[in-house]
């Protein structure tokens, strides 16, 4: 078992940029695959084009979404790894909590004779 | 809040939830499980306790300190600090805290305590890692939980 003070650190701008319903839509669409077009993720979103391209900027400077060039149109995809980034902080803050809780409970179930 | 804002989790235990509620806010009886050791005598609302870690390894007698907001008796415990492990070399004074929250349930046979964290979206610019590995299986188990959280219409 991993020592429950693990060195972790928190992405911080990345939970702020993810700490919203509309962005976490554009991410779950962006994750299925396809570079997306602000046009399809407006459409899909039911959002204007000007909202989209607010959050997708966000997303951006958090490092969540990239924009690329094909012909005249812009596409957005996911950059992963700082998602993943998340992920593992959050897993690491978890799995400490999993470990003092058990001891908890164990300090109740099974007390020390 | 979103769900990859915020941390919960749940455990049962068997005991009544007076004897739960002792062993989370008598401060002698935290330090056991929590594998800390604190010179101040008791949680109140509105006091700083602080700790040093009696976790065996690099983090042994590290200093941490949490914020006590709320104590409902036998419902609510919660406190601020800074979560996870200080790096020493790193002045962590003016960041915002994140916000622990015990509650306590009766079920059948038991008390089931649950423990929730929020407001990683608050912290720090400055602790930003810089280094990071992708991590495919974490990522997969992440895009899992986010369609179930909008469903199929997301």
């Amino acid at each position: 078992m991993k020592a429950p003070e693990s060195r972790v650190r928190p992405p911080s701008a990345l939970f702020a940029a993810l700490g919203d319903a509309t962005r976490l839509r554009i991410v779950v669409r962006l994750a299925r695959g396809e570079p997306l077009s602000i046009k399809q993720l407006a459409s899909g979103a039911r959002m204007t084009r000007q909202a989209v391209t607010k959050h997708l900027h966000v997303l951006a400077a958090a490092g969540v979404a990239t924009p690329s060039r094909q012909g005249r149109e812009q596409l957005w995809a996911l950059d992963r790894r700082q998602l993943a980034q998340a992920r593992l902080f959050l897993d690491g803050v978890a799995q400490q909590w999993d470990v003092r809780l058990a001891r908890l409970k164990a300090s109740l179930e099974d007390p020390p004779r | 809040m979103s769900p990859l804002n915020q941390i919960q989790r749940s455990t049962f235990i068997r005991a009544p939830r007076s004897r739960v509620w002792r062993a989370l806010t008598d401060l002698g009886e935290f330090c056991k499980w929590f594998s800390a050791e604190s010179d101040d005598s008791a949680f109140q609302p509105g006091a700083r306790i602080v700790f040093r870690s009696t976790y065996p390894g690099p983090y042994y007698k590290m200093q941490f300190h949490v914020d006590i907001e709320e104590i409902v008796p036998e419902e609510k415990f919660s406190w601020r600090w800074h979560p996870g492990a200080k790096d020493p070399a790193l002045d962590v004074t003016g960041e915002p805290m994140t916000l622990v929250t015990f509650t306590l349930e009766d079920v059948e046979g038991g008390t089931t305590i649950t423990v929730t964290e929020t407001g990683f979206d608050q912290l720090f610019e400055a602790r930003r890692a810089s280094v990071f590995e992708q991590n495919e299986g974490g990522w997969k188990h992440q895009m899992a939980s986010l369609e179930r959280y909008f469903g199929e219409g997301a």
